[in-house]
């Protein structure tokens, strides 16, 4: 956690940063449709659609996301509406307005944040399952397990 | 030569392992260093970065071109292709620049407004 709290604390990378920088998506963008990364990644834009992200994703205070999102860390400080599923967390910051359902292994929803909808923290399966289906005997005991 | 982007701090970056699918509108600078398939509809610069892939309909007020654009692009104010470019695809704008070096499959319309496309904002009449 602490790791990702320093990234997005960095100053604003300069246009011609090197690669490596997390890159930012800035407030006026409004994308409609599927969006997939694999860097860290700070969105200030709208999107309807789904976002897939293999690592952090963070929707800043001027962001508003309607429909699903997949990711490692997901951190929230704008708004949200559709499921979250994230692999490791999601954290929801005061900020923010999150109407749908999470499923990760660690959630945190500060003081003051809006937030209606269900949690789900034994979800592991869900985002693993886009690239390694459960085995029978697993998802077997995932559902016997309820 | 890479053009120092002083001016744009606040540029955003679309990176070169975002891919995006769909409709992307947008009135601030973006750097587009990942691939975007659909259609962009920009109100200020476009950067396709070299390592940017676009496949899509472009318009914006100024398109620099440093990557692969495959798809029709028209600028109110200017195209710029640069050596590096792969471009396949027809041009519109007022002016267009193509570097030596740069790859490019199209047609080149050099016209002040961008007509058809372009209801959304008044076209400014610069008569001189």
């Amino acid at each position: 956690m602490k790791e990702i709290a320093e990234n997005r604390l960095a100053p604003p990378a300069p246009a011609n940063a090197p690669p490596g920088t997390p890159c930012v998506l800035g407030p006026t963008l409004h994308f409609k449709g599927e969006l997939y990364g694999e860097e860290d990644l700070e969105f200030q834009g709208q999107l309807e659609g789904q976002i897939e992200h293999t690592r952090s994703l963070s929707i800043g205070k001027e962001g508003g996301v309607k429909g699903n999102i997949r990711a490692k860390f997901v951190i929230i400080e704008g708004r949200v509406e559709g499921d979250v599923y994230a692999t490791e967390s999601v954290s929801i910051r005061q900020t923010a307005k999150v109407i749908g359902n999470i499923f990760a292994p660690r959630v945190g929803i500060a003081d003051g944040a809006h937030f209606s909808g269900r949690i789900d923290m034994n979800h592991k399966g869900v985002a693993a399952k886009v690239d390694t289906p459960l085995s029978e005997p697993q998802a077997e005991r995932l559902l016997a397990a309820g | 030569m890479s053009s120092p982007n002083n001016s744009s701090e606040r540029m955003s970056v679309f990176g070169p392992t975002l891919r995006f699918k769909g409709e992307l509108k947008a009135q601030e600078d973006i750097k587009i260093e990942g691939r975007i398939e659909g259609t962009i509809h920009h109100q200020q610069r476009v950067l396709v970065g070299q390592k940017g892939e676009v496949v899509a309909t472009v318009n914006a007020a100024v398109i620099d071109v440093d990557g692969r654009v495959q798809g029709d692009m028209s600028a109110k104010k200017s195209i710029k292709v640069s050596q590096s470019a792969v471009v396949r695809g027809n041009l519109r704008a007022p002016s267009v620049s193509i570097t030596e070096g740069a790859n490019f499959n199209g047609g080149v319309t050099m016209e002040s407004n961008a007509g058809p496309q372009g209801p959304s904002t008044p076209v400014v009449a610069s008569s001189r």
